[in-house]
């Protein structure tokens, strides 16, 4: 029988990648897709989340624990993201963004996303088109065209040194 | 290759969310698939000093951004304006300024901030349509004149949260006007606001935060500031002047930070702070000659800077660990009477772990003599000093009567202009000091006593 003085309840969480994580209901519940999971009582085994893969829920979890340790505070929730993220890499980044979205967690979207395009800021157009793996599919003329009708936006930019 | 190719458009739409208008408009030259995802963004985000000044392209660009929104049907939840308008020669732009706001506040917006970086406000009146806007949650206005004429009509401002105003021109019934038409405020902040003389917020049963700056305006009247609302969670005033109310209750207040603040502190004595965390006193003045007590039980930090020693006193707390830090500066007259207030002082903070920072001193007389039998040294964690070293000798004999620090801040010696000889030369003969004292301070002490050196 379960205590009375409320053991806290674990949910085992697993990656894509078949890799089995335990973590505290309190904290996964940040997660409006593993709360509604547990509200509807599917949460009693394992809980499977099919896109995400076991390296980024490691650090989902990491963040999720993080986050729910800290009091009703938002500047101490906020430094906690952004330490928490300032060390990620560009693609631990993309794949956190995807994983945030598909567990439905807000905060962890937002601050990934604002994350992102912090990196991108004043960088030039082929930068971003590197590090963001797009495919230019505009003919050269399209492509000046568009320079043109947004000519303003081009000032105070990184010159391209791949184009 | 990298996943965020595949991200799908409404993750986009959030990244581009948190870029500058001019940033997010840049992603439409990187492929075909970017090229339009930044129009759909919620928010707009255009500043004159983007377009280097010419105003003309400035101007068609928002007037074809605004029209493309409207005719998609897209929700603008988000306005921010930095212009530049109110000229004496520049009579065409406010038409044009009211024409956007009247706008983007039909298009269901929520958060409105409007800069001017116009020094000289003389022709910037608010366009009275910014209080129409129902569903505005957030308004900030930075440098412009809100009078009779801006709202001379009823104000609907009803489900404003956060109003945030900077070198705005306001007198105090208009201010008191807005305040009482928006009950729902949770934010409020005032900075350099000239005119304004009172500041009324005990109507806003909701307000969380509170946030006064008066400190780029010369020759200003001092600003009353009236706030007793329960529901406040943090004041940071930076000048102006509180009138604290006998016995006030801040039952929700977490931080109160006073810079600079002129005012009669007798009833703070009296006010209950349950749970207050952070007390921070910045060169105020208004309670030299009183005894202060603070009934703050779970105070965290308390930071005090002065050029005078107050007397002040917490309840007991509850919380295990706190700091204190006082500093000290411009103290021009050493005497031993401040060396035993200095004493009383550390006393009342004994509970704390403290550290004291004394700077910037002045002459001293050589001997200072503290013989008070009630004197026993506190100890202090960490001690920083900056003064002449002249005059060392003298001053830390009768420091070292008063308090016991654990660690001293040889950093705090570095003052400009002190080359590395003279720093060494300043170690050699304050540890030589530090050893000497040591053996009058008798043995018991040796182990608390760990220095750096």
């Amino acid at each position: 029988m379960a205590a009375e003085t409320g053991t806290p309840t674990t949910l085992t969480l697993k990656s894509n990648d078949d890799e089995l994580f335990s973590v505290a209901e309190s904290a996964a519940i940040l997660s409006v897709t593993i709360r509604n999971m547990v509200e509807d009582g599917c949460a009693g085994g394992v809980i499977p989340l099919d896109n995400v893969d076991g390296k980024t829920l490691a650090s989902v979890i990491t963040y999720m624990n993080g986050i729910s340790a800290i009091p009703a505070d938002e500047e101490k929730k906020k430094s906690y993201r952004d330490k928490f993220l300032s060390d990620k890499d560009f693609e631990t980044l993309a794949d956190m963004v995807l994983a945030a979205n598909y567990l439905n967690m807000s905060c962890l979207m937002d601050a990934v996303s604002a994350k992102i395009a912090q990196v991108m800021e004043k960088k030039s157009v082929g930068w971003v088109r590197r590090k963001f793996g797009i495919e230019n599919d505009y003919t050269p003329e399209e492509e000046a065209a568009v320079k043109e009708e947004h000519k303003w936006t081009f000032e105070g930019v990184e010159t391209d040194d791949d184009n | 290759m990298c996943r965020i190719s595949m991200l799908p458009e409404h993750i986009m739409q959030r990244i581009l969310y948190f870029l500058s208008q001019k940033e997010a408009v840049r992603t439409s030259v990187l492929s075909k698939s970017w090229r339009s995802i930044w129009c759909t963004r919620p928010n707009l985000d255009f500043s004159i000093q983007a377009f280097e000044g010419n105003k003309q392209d400035f101007i068609t660009t928002v007037d074809n951004t605004l029209q493309r929104y409207l005719d998609q049907r897209l929700c603008i939840e988000e306005f921010s304006l930095r212009v530049s308008i109110g000229g004496d020669d520049d009579e065409e732009s406010m038409p044009t300024l009211e024409q956007w706001i009247t706008l983007v506040t039909n298009m269901g917006l929520k958060e409105l901030r409007l800069r001017n970086s116009m020094e000289d406000y003389k022709n910037n009146h608010l366009p009275p349509v910014v209080f129409d806007a129902e569903s505005l949650k957030y308004l900030h206005l930075d440098r412009f004149i809100v009078d009779q004429i801006t709202i001379r009509r009823i104000l609907l401002l009803k489900n404003l949260k956060s109003l945030d105003l900077q070198r705005v021109s306001i007198k105090d019934d208009i201010f008191k006007k807005i305040i009482l038409s928006c009950p729902l405020i949770e934010t409020l902040a005032v900075r350099n606001c000239r005119a304004l003389t009172t500041i009324d917020a005990t109507s806003l049963q909701n307000l969380k935060k509170f946030t006064f700056v008066n400190d780029n305006v010369p020759f200003v009247d001092d600003c009353r500031i009236k706030i007793h609302t329960h529901s406040l969670e943090v004041i940071n005033c930076n000048g102006g002047c509180i009138p604290f109310l006998r016995g006030a209750d801040f039952r929700n207040l977490t931080r109160l930070s006073m810079t600079g603040v002129v005012s009669r502190f007798d009833h703070l004595s009296t006010c209950k702070f349950p749970i207050l965390e952070i007390l921070i006193i910045f060169d105020c003045c208004g309670f030299e000659e009183i005894k202060l007590f603070i009934d703050a039980p779970k105070i965290n930090n308390f930071d005090y800077f002065g050029d005078f020693i107050p007397s002040i006193s917490f309840a007991t707390t509850s919380s295990s660990e706190w700091h204190s830090t006082i500093h000290l500066h411009s103290i021009n007259v050493f005497s031993s009477l401040w060396f035993v207030n200095l004493n009383e002082l550390l006393k009342s903070l004994s509970q704390s772990i403290i550290s004291l920072n004394i700077d910037q001193c002045y002459r001293i007389r050589e001997n200072i003599m503290v013989q008070d039998k009630n004197i026993k040294p506190v100890v202090v964690d960490s001690l920083g000093l900056r003064f002449d070293l002249s005059t060392i000798s003298s001053l830390m004999n009768a420091l070292f009567c008063v308090c016991r620090p654990r660690f001293i801040d040889d950093s705090f010696f570095c003052g400009s202009g002190w080359k590395m000889d003279h720093i060494n030369c300043l170690k050699n003969q304050l540890s030589q000091l530090w050893f000497r004292d040591l053996e009058e301070l008798r043995l018991e002490i040796h182990d608390k006593n760990k220095d750096e050196w």
